[in-house]
């Protein structure tokens, strides 16, 4: 196993490719006048600035978190950028054709062509390069059905009223740390709002990328199902090689009102650093959504990238019935650091959550479960019931399961499993018998370890999820 | 508070006073500390006097009364102070006892707890303020099977400090069982037991706490484990209207093992806290948690359980298991079962279950003509009884059952 | 074809086979019986190639030295092992299981993969032929498996393998006698000239449904007596300390 293991540490960063577009950056450094500029840049109402403001001040108050189980250098909140944008090299495209070729360019090499995406696979996207949306598609797919998806700057412009009632009502500016300074600075990011009734023609995704050198990303995805409506959103990351590391501070809200269904998937491959740990994303991200009476939130995220990972997807259950649902595959190998997990509020009657997360920790890496359940007193016949594995190839890495477990209504059921364990050589041996090499029986194990998970995906990101945990665990074996 | 004077203080207690002069005692804010009400049980410790204003005159009978009679041998701790009068005279073949007073300081210096700084302020406070420590020496080889029965009264509205270390010669074995009780409420009890196993030894450790159900009880049970030695500890809380109860297992060496059960069943209204954490610090140890709690009326209890395996370590094996009964809309459980770990040749699972008494359980004992309270007790022995059958002697066996009503042992 | 000379193995420093010889011709089938712990499982391990063992000694199969190859590469040269306790693999598809290991095994002999719906109507044809039901292929590679299935489990992927050799590694154990027939009835259907099967058994129940062409008899690390058939008669009238003690000095 041990040169599995060091094959494994030595695997490259196959998207760590970087473009050549210029792009025009604020100074470096946070303070009110780099607020506003970012809030003149993007033309937003006097309110959206009062509130980012309001944020920072708050900011300025606190310390960055530090109960995670993760480690790295202090991170100087001075010496990055706060805003980054790709220089328009003329007027603004009016449509895909006349997207920067470099950036089309990108896109390709990301295997997400637009062209390709809005001609062949019935998927919209909303691309984002650092801070800006560069073009959406289906627009006029979605616009039909009443369905909004747009950027989010083009939210605050075309949709204010929209954007004000649901900003910050479910993940506050003053939430923690890192929510604060998002809200304070976010750039941009995704936004999308689903009438009563309807149920969303299409899948919808974004793909995230970080280009430039020292800039922190900070988008805000909203996404708004109103009363029996049923959305389906994609999230894809990935970001390019670079030394430094690169900090991302996004922050998400759903709001799923009475009767709603909204499943968010997000497939994270961000640059983890080289092997001695040099560079790559600390992700440290707040997703939270909150559900009506009958509502679904279902999270389904697989994450393989990212230095520090940093991400606690949850769901309030505030209406009668409603439910949550997390289900999560973390693979950490070379140094990667990942503390990730759910919180599951129970504040409705007969409210339900299910939780499965899948660790698999190689190399020198380090995972971290860490969930909430918490069953308030109003929440008469709740049930959850977590399952949480965690699978360790090699002796160096470590995992970790941290749930906190807090019932205050006796008619709830709360039942929670774990287990972790090594795979198994019995296994491996069985496998091998029938003629498969090492590296393709620990493959095919693996993915068995993740198929609860994987069978939550979307179709077309089950096979990219299949196709990335073979790549992290590309040489661990054979 | 104060502290024994320094003519009879140990290395030991002066090092732990000069810590705990830095450190303090712990607050909420401390992981380990968050669901023990800390603030509230340093409030009743500061607005008691240190010592007992007069003590009460404590019998034998008070003791059979409060305590049990559990074996052979019982050895009694009035409010942290050995009393010979009340303690049995002869010992068995390869046990030896001794306290603070009647112990060279060259003994005493051996049986000192290798550690360096205390692991938490109440700790700390313990080993500084702990007058007269009990002393339990099991020689090499020497087979205990009889239970030495220690009981700790406290008599009253006052703070104590009872202290005992427990050291098993190699091969040596023990069965040790631990009464903490109250003559009268109000008090305080700041508990530190440790037990040092050397290689191969053995040690059973039931730990009974039924003190007032206003009294405030924060215990400690370390264990040290070298090569092959192995511990088996049931704990029972059923007292206090606080109480919290920290149990460290330290496999330091290959092939240590131990189990640690632990039945709670607080009072109503009480707050109840479990912490057991179980260290695998070499290859080929294994440790077996068991936690069962019983949540009446108000009250609220917590179980963490926390497996350690450390880098380099082979072979580990590592169960958890905790269920919560909550027998009342206003009762409240937690748990907080964690896995570290470290070392990729292990097997570690935690499962934990919280719940109510089944609906139809209760209504199939109703449908037989039992009375709804009556059937809800049946079905709440039935919960605690595998845990209680476990229980050894059985005169202590008996005793816990009763906890339970008249079926709890049925 | 098989061919073992002289074999030796050892596990922890403990010497399980010492000094094991066997030799089974093509086209036959040889039945190795021994009392517990006498080294039995321990053959069919260090034949497939599990790690753990100190193995010397010589093992050939068509002349191929089976003890310098991986695992992976005894399969496909055509060695295939029964499990005893076949593993349990969650979230792995019965058929995605077989198909991958049927391809590996035919890209090794240069032949190209079988797609999936060609694979689909040849495993049909095999679950017929074994009286299985077509819902296992669908299950995940053993997990839930009563004992019974996942010994069918292993006759159906030796049925689709078409190995070489078979080891069939205590098939028998904990069956009963309708799971037992279909097993027999699996090893009866791969007879062939060119097809040899080893079958490592502790009871000589299995041996009144598939007739060996010889037996041996496995205590203490080695082959202690070979003979026919009659053999198992033998065993089943005075045990295995009966045959052994006979055993001429």
């Amino acid at each position: 196993m041990t040169d599995i293991v060091q094959e494994l540490v030595e695997r490259t960063y196959e998207f760590g490719f970087h473009s050549d577009i210029d792009t025009e950056l604020a100074p470096r450094g946070l303070n009110e006048d780099v607020v506003r500029l970012i809030s003149a840049k993007k033309d937003e109402p006097e309110w959206l600035l009062e509130w980012r403001l309001a944020a920072y001040r708050h900011w300025t108050t606190l310390e960055p978190p530090a109960w995670q189980n993760v480690h790295h250098p202090p991170i100087d909140f001075q010496d990055m950028h706060y805003w980054a944008a790709p220089k328009p090299k003329g007027p603004a495209p009016a449509s895909l054709d006349e997207v920067d070729p470099e950036i089309r360019a990108t896109f390709d090499k990301l295997g997400i062509s637009l062209a390709e995406q809005e001609r062949l696979s019935g998927v919209a996207v909303d691309a984002i390069i650092d801070s800006v949306s560069v073009a959406t598609t289906f627009k006029a797919t979605l616009a039909e059905a009443g369905v909004i998806f747009c950027s989010f700057s083009e939210a605050v412009r075309e949709h204010p009223e929209l954007v004000r009632r649901y900003l910050g009502s479910v993940v506050p500016p003053r939430d923690n740390f890192y929510a604060a300074l998002n809200s304070a600075v976010f750039s941009d990011g995704s936004f999308c709002f689903v009438p009563a009734g309807v149920r969303c023609p299409m899948e919808l995704s974004t793909y995230f990328r970080m280009n430039a050198a020292e800039t922190g990303q900070f988008e805000r995805t909203l996404i708004v199902a109103e009363e029996g409506a049923t959305v389906s959103y994609l999230e894809g990351c990935t970001a390019p090689m670079r030394d430094e590391n690169q900090l991302h501070a996004a922050v998400v809200e759903i709001v799923a009102l009475d009767d709603s269904d909204v499943k968010y998937s997000t497939v994270q491959n961000w640059y983890p650093g080289d092997e001695n740990g040099v560079g790559g994303i600390f992700n440290f991200v707040t997703k939270r959504g909150r559900c009506g009476h009958r509502a679904k939130i279902s999270w389904t995220q697989v994450e393989t990238g990212s230095a520090i990972t940093w991400k606690y997807p949850s769901v309030i259950l505030q209406g009668d019935d409603s439910v949550g649902e997390f289900y999560s595959v973390a693979v950490t190998t070379g140094r990667q650091q990942a503390d990730t997990g759910t919180k599951m509020i129970h504040i409705g009657k007969n409210s339900r959550s299910t939780i499965v997360s899948k660790g698999i920790s190689a190399g020198r890496a380090q995972q971290t479960y860490r969930g909430l359940v918490k069953v308030l007193r109003s929440a008469t016949g709740a049930r959850n019931h977590t399952q949480c594995d965690s699978l360790l190839i090699g002796s160096e890495c470590g995992a970790h399961t941290f749930p906190y477990i807090e019932v205050k209504n006796d008619s709830a059921q709360v039942e929670h499993e774990a287990s972790t364990s090594k795979i198994s050589d019995d296994q491996l041996f069985y496998c091998r018998q029938r003629g498969l090499g090492e590296e393709d029986a620990t493959s095919m194990i693996v993915n068995g370890f993740c198929r609860e998970v994987f069978d939550e995906l979307p179709m077309e990101y089950a096979v990219e999820a299949h196709a990335l945990m073979r790549l992290s665990l590309e040489g661990a074996v054979g | 508070m104060t502290v024994a004077a320094d003519d009879v203080m140990t290395e030991e207690a002066v090092h732990a006073r000069t810590w705990l002069c830095e450190h303090g005692l712990p607050t909420g804010r401390e992981e380990d500390w968050r669901y023990t009400p800390v603030t509230e049980v340093r409030r009743h410790l500061d607005a008691l006097p240190e010592a007992p204003p007069r003590q009460r005159e404590v019998t034998r009978d008070d003791i059979d009364r409060l305590a049990g009679q559990h074996g052979p041998v019982r050895i009694v701790h009035v409010d942290g102070v050995h009393v010979p009068a009340l303690s049995t005279d002869a010992l068995p073949t390869g046990l030896w006892f001794g306290t603070t007073h009647n112990l060279s300081a060259r003994v005493r210096l051996q049986l000192t707890t290798p550690a360096g700084d205390p692991p938490d302020g109440f700790e700390a406070l313990n080993r500084s303020a702990s007058q007269d420590v009990l002393y339990l020496l099991v020689a090499d080889d020497a087979d205990l099977r009889e239970p030495v029965h220690v009981v700790h009264v406290s008599t009253g509205a006052s703070v104590s400090h009872p202290r005992l270390v427990v050291d098993v010669g190699v091969g040596g074995r023990i069965h040790l069982v631990e009464s903490h009780v109250s003559l009268d409420g109000g008090g305080f009890t700041n508990a530190s037991t440790t037990v040092r196993l050397s290689a191969r030894s053995h040690a059973d450790v039931h730990r009974v706490q039924e003190q007032a159900t206003d009294a405030v009880h924060v215990g400690r049970l370390e264990l040290h484990h070298d090569a092959g030695a192995h511990a088996s500890v049931t704990a029972l809380s059923r007292g206090g209207a606080i109480s919290r109860l920290t149990t460290v297992a330290l496999l330091r060496e290959p092939e240590a093992s131990c189990t640690v059960t632990a039945l709670l069943a607080p009072g109503i209204g009480a707050r109840h806290d479990d912490a057991v954490t179980v260290d695998h610090l070499a290859s080929r140890c294994t440790s077996d948690l068991t936690v069962r709690s019983v949540v009446p009326e108000r009250a609220r209890v917590t179980s963490s359980g926390h497996a350690i395996v450390r880098p380099d370590t082979v072979a580990t094996v590592a169960h958890q298991r905790t269920d919560s009964l909550v027998l009342h809309p206003t009762g409240q459980a937690d748990s907080r079962p964690w896995l570290e770990i470290f070392a990729d040749d292990v097997r570690a699972n935690h499962g934990s279950a919280t719940g109510r008494l089944d609906d139809d359980a209760l209504f199939y004992l109703r449908s037989r003509g039992i009375p709804r309270a009556e059937a809800r007790d049946v079905l709440v022995g039935a919960f605690a009884r595998t845990l209680v059958e476990r229980i050894d002697p059985p005169s202590l066996r008996d005793q816990i059952a009763g906890w339970f009503g008249p079926e709890g042992t049925a | 074809m098989l061919r073992i000379r002289d074999l030796h193995a050892s596990i922890d420093g403990k010497e399980i086979l010492t000094g094991l010889d066997l030799d089974l011709p093509a086209g036959e089938v040889h039945a190795v019986m021994g009392p517990n712990g006498a080294g039995k499982s321990t053959l069919s391990n260090v034949l497939a190639g599990r790690d753990g063992y100190e193995v010397r000694g010589t093992a050939t199969l068509d002349g191929t030295d089976l003890l310098a190859l991986e695992a992976e590469d005894r399969a496909t040269a055509g060695l295939f092992l029964a499990f005893q306790y076949p593993m349990e693999l969650p979230g792995v598809g019965n058929a995605y299981f077989l198909r991958t290991s049927l391809n590996a095994i035919r890209r090794a002999h240069g032949l190209d993969e079988v797609s999936a719906t060609d694979f689909l109507s040849v495993a049909r044809e095999h679950l017929t032929a074994l009286d299985m039901d077509p819902a296992f292929l669908s299950r995940s590679v053993n997990e839930g498996f009563s004992g019974g299935e996942k010994k069918r489990n292993e006759i159906l992927q030796m049925s689709m393998l078409q190995p070489r050799l078979a080891i069939l590694d205590e098939t028998d154990s904990g069956l009963d006698i309708d799971a037992l027939r279909i097993v027999a009835r699996g090893i009866e259907r791969l007879r062939g000239p060119d097809r040899s099967m080893l079958v490592i058994t502790h009871y000589p129940r299995l041996l009144e449904l598939v007739r060996p062409d010889r037996i041996h008899v496995l205590d203490g690390g080695r082959i202690v007596r070979s003979g026919g058939p009659e053999l198992a008669n033998e065993l089943e009238a005075d045990g295995y300390v009966g045959v052994t003690d006979r055993i001429p000095a």
